[in-house]
């Protein structure tokens, strides 16, 4: 068995009349180091450097902890049992605290994940916004491939939640370009009336038709676009068109959302070129439960009625807004 | 580094009453990864010409299309009229 070449700095202290054990009371740099059965160091004082390691006999900060097992985790467990049940003072069951004694504003307490290289790779950073004020923000910061580590979002100290690039939901896959938010591509729907669960926006193609019988269209130009937010549909649709063979009433449809069971959308239509079956102007009405549109004249002292489809060339433009 | 850009039909709606949704994806595509992807919608009602359809979408409808489904959506639009 070894002696401690140090125990000369033990010696004046070990005796009975001591409140305390010291080893290198002396403050000499003599390292003090403890071995188990596997680890020549599992305690181990650098005494010049003023740091302790566990499992490292070069600790690179004040307390070092180390296992290069590639089996063995390394970790450490608090365990405490307190039954204080608030989440803003620091008597939990167990904590951590990070604290800065720097009355410098803006100063910061750090926790990072490293590759094998050192290199952080992601962390939070708790920032000190103001001693005097006890005012603080937490930030997130991850590394791009190839990159540097990045702050993607924080806290701030009233707390509201930044985020510097996209918020996605639903397990959505984050869009790469612009700053949004990202829903599923097929909408996940929510029941809950103050719940956003959708937004989609697209293109989509008019359609111009019969009711007794669709008959062939032939079309100069057909174009539209969507934007669903939630369960609105805002539509904007044109069509163009040198020949219809259909009969009985006007029909658009092919819109790319069915609506919901009560007819609600409705428009004025910018026409060209239309033989009006009556009235003075058009109305365009989404059929309920329906993606097809009908079309009615009206005027001032005149009951609304249907407009028949004709066959001629015209051109229609409108925009609507339906619910789904 | 490739970069693809392909169409697809993504995704397939039958409602309850017969009518088929489908979107169109287009997508550009680099290395395998989707850079960008823009949605072109179409709705199909019962007992309409299918003609130029997607050859998936138009499976669907006319699966879907009985002449039962097809009786019943007309009703319903009738009455589903203003």
């Amino acid at each position: 068995m070894a002696i401690p070449r140090n125990l000369a700095n033990i010696a004046p202290h070990a005796n009975a009349s001591s409140t305390e054990f010291v080893i290198n009371d002396g403050s000499a740099d003599l390292n003090f180091r403890v071995e188990s059965d596997g680890d020549a160091n599992m305690l181990f004082v650098d005494a010049g450097n003023n740091r302790v390691g566990i499992g490292t006999g070069s600790p690179a900060t004040k307390l070092h902890v180390e296992n290069n097992s590639t089996t063995v985790p390394v970790g450490f467990r608090l365990v405490g049992g307190s039954a204080n049940t608030s989440t803003t003072g620091l008597d939990g069951g167990a904590f951590i605290a990070l604290q800065n004694l720097s009355t410098t504003s803006n100063t910061y307490s750090l926790i990072f994940s490293e590759d094998a290289g050192g290199n952080a790779t992601s962390g939070i950073v708790f920032q000190n916004n103001s001693d005097a004020n006890n005012e603080g923000t937490l930030a997130f910061l991850t590394r791009p491939s190839a990159g540097s580590i990045t702050e993607r979002g924080r806290f701030n100290s009233s707390g509201n939640l930044q985020l510097v690039n996209n918020l996605s939901v639903g397990n959505a896959t984050p869009t790469t370009s612009g700053a949004g938010i990202t829903f599923p591509a097929t909408q996940s729907a929510s029941t809950d009336a103050n719940t956003l669960d959708d937004y989609e926006e697209g293109t989509w193609t008019p359609t111009y038709f019969g009711s007794s019988t669709a008959g062939t269209t032939t079309y100069t130009s057909q174009a539209g676009n969507y934007t669903k937010v939630g369960r609105l549909v805002t539509v904007n649709g044109s069509i163009g068109l040198s020949a219809a063979t259909g009969t009985g009433q006007l029909r658009i449809g092919g819109f790319p959302f069915t609506s919901a069971s009560i007819t609600q959308g409705r428009c004025v239509p910018m026409v060209n070129n239309v033989n009006w079956t009556g009235g003075t102007y058009l109305i365009i009405f989404m059929i309920g439960s329906d993606t097809t549109c009908e079309v009615f004249y009206s005027a001032d002292d005149i009951p609304w009625a249907n407009q028949n489809i004709t066959n001629e060339a015209q051109d229609w433009i409108f925009s609507m807004t339906y619910v789904v | 580094m490739a970069i693809t850009k392909e169409t697809v039909v993504d995704q397939i709606t039958v409602c309850e009453n017969g009518i088929v949704l489908y979107r169109e994806a287009t997508r550009i595509i680099e290395d395998g990864k989707v850079l960008t992807q823009t949605y072109h919608r179409s709705s199909l009602t019962p007992g309409q010409d299918l003609a130029g359809q997607p050859a998936n979408v138009a499976a669907i409808c006319n699966l879907t299309w009985t002449p039962e489904v097809i009786a019943a959506y007309q009703a319903a639009q009738e009455a589903n009229r203003l």
